[in-house]
């Protein structure tokens, strides 16, 4: 079976993943009791975006509750992703907790994502916990966020958090 | 071919200011900036007048280190070079967010924005359902793949600060034979210190009058603090040439030792 979507309705950044990337995600963020960051890139088509490639950061601050990545990797990683011909489509990080409700954004992580996107980046928020829920978020940016694949659910009465099955 | 006898110059015509033209480019949205800056330009100021946040830093390339604010950009970096504006990745919890309660502090600090006023705008809405399978297949009819185009949307001139930093800071100066002194204070996100700083052809000696303890005892330099009489401590700081110097490099480690505080506590 063949879907197709039409290029043109996407009047605002639509973000793609599918859950097997996002379970990838998962698995690599929550590795041990400590946050972990790291920037998502992919292919674009127009103003499709596909989460396709995990851009680890190397932290300078690690902890339960923090990740600060180092000035160097952050801007290395950037870097890198540009001179591949791609740009940044996300950003990832863990937080502690379990269920839709720990992965609510805090102020700080607003506040990076809106230095982000003040600029212009077209960068989506992505916040994992360990049991596998996946919250997307934008504080300035209005976006689409489609989960493509099997073993993902959407969380009841919340329409920005998705639940995938490791 | 006999040789003719040149006339000699006694006037050198004065050599004009060369400027140099260097590209910046923003890591997290690919686009860039022309910028022409004059002799004595930092990288601070380079950032600051290009519109880059505070926390931005320059990167000269993928391997390199960041530039530091007070580099001047003018000597370190070539005609036509391009170096990188980004911004280290911040994630984290703030105290306010783990209380958890769904309901508005009455009371809050002025960095503090609440979550929920800025994820869920109306328009940042996800309607979307996850699609199960048999999974889509986006029919797309061209789909070259395109190199990033290197646009650059706009021209800046950086011009070097005319004040001294000590000046700006609203310090003031006196002078004796062997000596400068310089009065004025320190300033950080959350405190400011009185500080004195006596600056001979050698060296700066740095002191500080009551400094917040508790919050430097964090600062891996707090092993350079040395408390003297009446409140005043002197600070030995290593490779500080002038006063401005000595003031940003206090500055720092406030700014800094307020940030380890914050990580501390919560």
């Amino acid at each position: 079976m063949k879907t197709s979507i039409n290029l043109n309705v996407a009047h605002c950044p639509m973000f793609i993943a599918d859950s097997w990337f996002l379970r990838d995600c998962v698995t690599h963020h929550t590795p041990l009791q400590d946050e972990v960051g790291s920037y998502i890139t992919g292919q674009r088509l127009g103003n499709i975006f596909v989460l396709s490639r995990i851009c680890a950061v190397d932290a300078q601050v690690q902890s339960p509750v923090r990740f600060i990545g180092t000035t160097q990797s952050s801007a290395s990683k950037l870097i890198e992703i540009l001179e591949n011909g791609n740009k940044l489509h996300a950003t990832f990080h863990s937080h502690p907790g379990r269920g839709a409700g720990a992965t609510n954004p805090s102020g700080i992580d607003i506040r990076y994502m809106a230095k982000l996107q003040e600029r212009g980046a077209k960068v989506l928020g992505l916040i994992c916990t360990r049991d596998g829920y996946v919250r997307a978020y934008s504080p300035l940016m209005p976006f689409l966020f489609i989960v493509q694949g099997n073993g993902v659910e959407s969380v009841e009465g919340d329409d920005c958090a998705y639940k995938i099955q490791l | 071919m006999k040789q003719q006898n040149l006339p000699v110059l006694y006037q050198v015509p004065a050599t004009p200011i060369v400027m140099k033209n260097i590209l910046i480019a923003d890591a997290a949205t690919g686009s860039h900036m022309q910028v022409t800056i004059h002799p004595g330009t930092t990288a601070g100021q380079v950032l600051s007048q290009a519109g880059f946040n505070q926390d931005f830093v320059l990167t000269r390339n993928r391997d390199g280190e960041s530039i530091p604010m007070d580099e001047n950009l003018y000597e370190s970096v070539p005609d036509g070079a391009k170096v990188w504006a980004s911004t280290p990745v911040d994630f984290g919890r703030d105290y306010l967010s783990d209380l958890d309660t769904g309901d508005e502090p009455e009371q809050l600090p002025e960095f503090y924005v609440p979550p929920f006023k800025y994820y869920s705008p109306p328009f940042a809405k996800v309607s979307v359902p996850p699609i199960k399978s048999p999974a889509p297949i986006i029919d797309v009819r061209v789909a070259t793949s395109r190199p990033a185009a290197r646009r650059v949307i706009r021209h800046i001139e950086v011009k070097p600060a005319q004040l001294p930093y000590w000046q700006e800071k609203g310090w003031t100066r006196s002078r004796d034979t062997f000596t400068t002194v310089y009065v004025g204070y320190f300033h950080s996100p959350r405190h400011k210190v009185r500080g004195e700083i006596d600056e001979n052809v050698f060296s700066c000696k740095i002191s500080v009058h009551n400094p917040p303890e508790h919050v430097l005892r964090h600062h891996p330099t707090w092993g350079c603090f040395h408390r003297r009489a009446n409140g005043w401590w002197e600070i030995h700081h290593h490779g500080c040439p002038n006063a401005s110097s000595a003031i940003v490099q206090v500055e720092r480690t406030l700014n800094e030792a307020e940030e380890l505080d914050h990580e501390n506590l919560y």
